[in-house]
This record gives structure tokens, C-alpha cells and sequence, in this order.
């Protein structure tokens, strides 16, 4: 395994880094929501705003249809719609939220395959550039890129951990943030908006698909370690930063695997090794009482 | 001539589409009376690495090959979420949520690193599906039937008879599981029974509408037929019903609606069916004629009128 430091792979390794640790912070904070997989349906909705955005500027001739900015607003746009759409079956409807989600995920995803197809269809259109927001490609990334998923990630993680106390407040005793916090009610709804900005920032890298094992395994493998949210939370960054960085330098390695892909089995493993310490520590303790007795 | 293209191409389509669809729609409702419809989710993301090692193991695309390596990685992962729930405190949505994506991903870096579009088994197919290419050499001739046709009907057949069969002890174990444990059917043994079914199906039907998509008719059907009624019978037929029209309905707006439209090509299927089955379940949250949006908003009116009077 050759990996050579270049430009190209520290501009990689600096936007994937920053993602993963801004991706720790709030997939902590989503799971002490317990809403995981709304983050699921979300990011998998981002697909058809990514083909919104592409045939908007590709009508209105803008780098050939392949213009960010276009893609990214379609991107939120939709992931926004998806998560409204399942907090209004959830709470209007006779139908649960777990049905909610995968309803409004399939409906979602499938609009963003037919508009895939779509384009593909289209004369000047050319969906090569489209399907790496699917499972994410770094090789492509410039300067200005990894400066924006640097920065973007960055204010987002700050802003989380700005709101900690509320976060914890409301997501442990719903009632008492009805007396005290002055942010309740909003909340939950800046924690889904800051959740789809880590989505569509690393919409580029790790693909829509792959994104949410970032929200979801760092922080599960953080609350093996720990109770205590302080140390939770960092630890997540830190599992997020740890698997970011192996995955980016794996990826860099083998030139055929997609990063997105190799990051999420690095975080596995590191999900497997807290567990495999977990059991044993689990079976050591209950060794200690047993010969007490 | 049109007819023969018809009979070998749309055809078998239209037969796998509305098979996936009705035996999708019928586990669904299992899935949906157990709040785990997200399980099947899980599971069909899980398909793609037994798929990958089956044909690095094997060597060859034969179905049997590649439809029980798919079986015994989704049955790997319903353990591993199992085990994750048992060991940890985490939550069923953290186990499904670590478990779908190390999977997928998995699959990912196997299909990349050992098969890199050597052969027709690709992560664009897992997730557009391929009900496109479903061909029928010569229609009517059951030695050329394409081999989905086959599993699709065999895996069908069975969920009709399992819960044909058993739907008392089902709707037992579903609606009381504690008297249903003092019946002697324990949840362990209804839950493996409904996680085996599930995988079979998102098995069997990864090829007409890919391991994402499947998720629609998972969902959708059942959702539908949750809007309409209260009647667990009713409610599975409901769902099997609805699910063979999402698939038929589907396929025709995807593949044979534009054509004859005049448009030079056809939009995919897979996707096609999806957003078809989610439109009509949006059709009867807002419609349904009693449990509806708009038939409750109705409702409430009467009654606050009722009650100023």
C-alpha cells in the first residue's frame, strides 16, 4: 500500500476529518432525540432535490447542469420536505413513525431514481457526475470545496455544541424544558436543520447513502464508553474524526473503493471493538460479584 | 412483431412487478402490526455484500448461488442487530441504523475491490433495480421462464400459505403477545418467522426493483390498507391488493406510459413503482373515507357545531 501526502489527498483528508467531527457532534445529539432514522429518510431524500437542482441549472445552462450551489439548496430543499412530511403522518395521521419514516424515505428515493433516469434520458444531460452523490466520490474535490465542507462543518458542529444544555435539557425531560428552556418547541427543529446542512455538506464525499453512518455508528459507539453526555459527545467526535481518517487514508490506498464506503467499515470497526469491550468488561464484572458471593 | 416483444419483455415485468408487489404488500403488514417495517430496510440494504461474496466464493451468477448468499448475509445481519439490542443499550433505530449502512458499505467496497464491473452485478443495479431487463426468450416456454418468474412465485406462494395457514396464531401473536407466549407461541419464534419471510421476499424481489427500493412496497401497502381499516383480514388483503396494483401501475408509468406518450425513452421502473405506491398512500392518508386527513378535519367541524348547539 503506497499512500503519497499530495495536494489532492490533503484537501481530501481536511474536508473528510472536519465532516466526520462535526458528524459525531450532532448524530450524539440526534440519537439522544432517538431520531436516528429520520436522519435515514433524510438523507436518502436529498436524491431528487440533487436532480431538481441539476435540470434547473442545466436549463438555465450553468456547468452543464453540475452547478454545487443548485444541487446542494435542491438537496436540502427536499431533505427539508421529507422530514416535515414525516412529522405531519407522525402526528396527524392514525399511521406511527415508524412507517412514517419508511414510507416518506422509499417515496423520496424512488422520485430521485426516475428523475435519475430522467436525465439520463435528456439530450445534453449526462448523469456520470450525478451518481457519485450517491455513495460519494473525493477524487474530484478542489480547494474551494474542502474550504466550504470545512468551514460549513465546522460552524454547524460549533452551533450544536452552543446549544448543548438546551439539547440535553429537552431530550432528557420533556417537561421541565417547557418551564425552563426559552428555545422549546424550536429546538428540535434547529437540531433536524442543523442535521440536514452536516447531510448536504457531505452530500460530495461520503454520498447520500453512506452519510448517515456517520450520524449514526460514532455516536453509538461513544455511548458504550459512556453515560455521561459531556464525555459522550467528545468521544463521538472523537470516533467520528478517528474513522474519517482511517477510511480517508484506506481509500487513498486502494483508488477503486469509494471513501464514503471505506469510512463506514472503519467506524464498524471501531463499533465492534467498543462492543467486544463492552462484553468483557460485562463478563468480568459479573465474575468479581460471583466470586464476592 | 409487437406482440411477441410484449409477451418476452413486458410481460415477465409485468408478472415479477406485480408477484414482489403482492407478497411485499402481504409481509408488510406483519411488518407494519410490529412497528419494524424499517427492519425490512435494513435487511434489503443487507443483501448487496452476500451477493458480492457469493460470486467471489462461487464464482458464477447462478441464481441458487447468489440467492442464498443474499439469504444468509440478511439473516446475518437480522442476528446482528439482535445481538447489538442484547448487549447494548442502544435502541433498535441505532442497531438497524449501524447495521444497514456497515453492511451496504461493505457490499460496496466487495463489489469495488474484487468484481469492478467484470460482471452485471453492480452497486447501480442494487440500487435502480432491473426489472428492465427481465427477458423472456421465448414466451410461453417454461424451460426459458427467466428465474425470477420462479423464485418470485415459489417465495409468494409460500407467505400465502404461512399466512393462509396461520393467520389466527399470527394475529394472536400480534395483537396479545403475552397471552400468545401463554399459548406457547413465543415472540422470539413470530419475530424469526417474520424476519424469514421478510428476507425472502426482499430477496426475491431485488431484481425487479433493487435492495432500496423494495422498501416501498414494504410500506406503502400496508400504510394504505391501515387508512381503510381495522380488521386484520381485511387489512392483509388490503395490502397484498394494493401492492399488485403499485407493481403493475408502476411498471406501465415507467416503462410503457412514456413510449407511447412519444417520448424516445423510458423512465425506470424500479423508481416508477415507488413513487407510484407513495402517491397513493398520500391519496388515502388525505382521502381514506373515515381515518383520512380531511374526513377527520370534517369531522371535527360537526362536533364543535354539535357542541355550540
Amino acid at each position: 500500500m503506497d499512500i503519497d501526502i499530495g495536494f489532492n489527498t490533503a484537501l481530501v483528508l481536511l474536508s473528510v476529518l472536519s465532516l466526520g467531527t462535526a458528524c459525531g457532534i450532532i448524530g450524539a445529539y440526534i440519537m439522544l432525540y432517538k431520531k436516528s432514522l429520520v436522519s435515514d429518510a433524510v438523507s436518502h431524500a436529498t436524491l431528487p432535490g440533487i436532480g431538481i437542482g441539476f435540470m434547473l441549472a442545466l436549463w438555465l445552462g450553468l456547468d452543464n447542469g453540475r452547478f454545487l450551489p443548485f444541487l446542494l439548496i435542491g438537496a436540502a430543499f427536499t431533505g427539508y420536505l421529507a422530514a416535515r412530511l414525516i412529522h405531519w403522518i407522525n402526528s396527524n395521521t392514525r399511521l406511527n413513525e415508524d412507517i412514517a419514516i419508511s414510507t416518506t424515505l422509499a417515496f423520496f428515493f424512488g422520485l430521485g431514481i426516475v428523475l435519475f433516469s430522467l436525465i439520463q434520458n435528456m439530450e445534453s444531460g449526462n448523469r456520470s457526475g450525478l451518481d457519485s452523490f450517491l455513495l460519494g466520490q473525493t477524487s474530484g474535490i478542489t480547494y474551494s470545496d474542502a474550504i466550504i465542507i470545512c468551514v460549513v462543518s465546522l460552524i454547524t458542529a460549533m452551533l450544536a455544541v452552543s446549544l448543548h444544555r438546551h439539547f440535553i435539557i429537552q431530550s432528557f425531560d420533556r417537561n421541565f424544558a417547557k418551564l425552563y428552556a426559552p428555545l422549546q418547541g424550536r429546538l428540535e427543529r434547529i437540531l433536524s436543520f442543523l442535521m440536514l446542512i452536516i447531510v448536504c455538506t457531505g452530500l460530495k464525499t461520503t454520498g447520500a447513502i453512506l452519510i448517515l453512518a456517520l450520524l449514526i455508528i460514532p455516536a453509538a459507539s461513544a455511548r458504550l464508553w459512556s453515560d455521561n453526555n459531556k464525555p459522550m459527545i467528545a468521544l463521538s467526535a472523537g470516533f467520528g474524526l478517528l474513522s474519517a481518517l482511517s477510511g480517508a487514508l484506506f481509500s487513498a490506498g486502494y483508488a477503486n473503493v469509494p471513501t464514503g464506503a471505506s469510512i463506514v467499515v472503519c467506524s464498524f470497526i471501531i463499533f465492534a471493538g467498543s462492543m467486544a469491550l463492552k462484553v468483557g468488561s460485562k463478563a468480568s464484572i459479573s465474575k468479581q460479584e460471583s466470586t464476592l458471593q | 412483431m409487437i406482440e411477441s416483444a410484449f409477451l418476452s419483455i413486458d410481460l415477465p415485468a409485468y408478472i415479477v412487478a406485480t408477484l414482489a408487489g403482492l407478497s411485499g404488500g402481504l409481509v408488510g403488514t406483519l411488518l407494519l402490526l410490529k412497528k419494524q417495517t424499517m427492519m425490512a430496510d435494513a435487511l434489503s440494504h443487507s443483501i448487496l455484500p452476500g451477493l458480492a461474496l457469493a460470486y467471489i466464493i462461487t464464482g458464477t451468477m447462478g441464481t441458487l448461488a447468489l440467492f442464498s448468499g443474499a439469504l444468509a448475509s440478511c439473516l446475518f445481519a437480522g442476528a446482528l442487530i439482535y445481538l447489538i439490542q442484547r448487549i447494548t443499550t442502544l435502541n433498535a433505530n441505532m442497531a438497524m441504523g449501524i447495521t444497514l449502512t456497515s453492511m451496504f458499505a461493505l457490499g460496496v467496497i466487495l463489489l469495488e475491490l474484487f468484481i469492478g464491473g467484470r460482471v452485471h452485478l453492480d452497486t447501480e443495479h442494487a440500487l435502480y433495480g432491473a426489472l428492465e431487463l427481465i427477458y423472456w426468450p421465448d414466451p410461453g416456454n417454461i424451460d426459458t421462464m427467466p428465474e425470477q418468474i420462479l423464485t418470485l412465485s415459489l417465495v409468494t406462494i409460500l407467505v400465502m400459505l404461512i399466512i393462509g395457514l396461520g393467520h389466527q396464531y399470527l394475529k394472536l401473536a400480534l395483537f396479545d403477545s403475552h397471552y400468545a407466549n401463554l399459548q406457547g407461541l413465543s415472540e422470539l419464534k413470530i419475530s424469526a418467522l417474520i424476519l424469514l419471510l421478510t428476507v425472502l421476499v426482499a430477496v426475491a424481489s431485488f431484481d425487479a426493483v433493487g435492495s432500496i427500493l423494495v422498501l416501498a412496497l414494504f410500506a406503502c401497502p400496508p400504510a394504505c390498507a391501515r387508512m381503510v381499516t381495522d380488521k386484520f383480514s381485511r387489512q392483509i388483503i388490503w395490502s397484498g391488493l394494493i401492492g399488485a396494483a403499485c407493481g403493475i401501475g408502476g411498471y406501465f408509468t415507467g416503462a410503457v406510459l412514456p413510449p407511447l406518450l412519444g417520448f424516445e425513452n423510458s423512465l425506470s421502473a424500479a423508481g416508477s413503482i415507488a413513487v407510484l405506491a407513495g402517491a397513493t398512500q398520500l391519496c388515502f392518508i388525505l382521502f381514506a373515507p373515515e381515518y383520512g386527513v380531511l374526513a377527520q378535519i370534517v369531522h371535527k367541524d360537526k362536533k364543535s357545531k354539535n357542541m355550540g348547539q
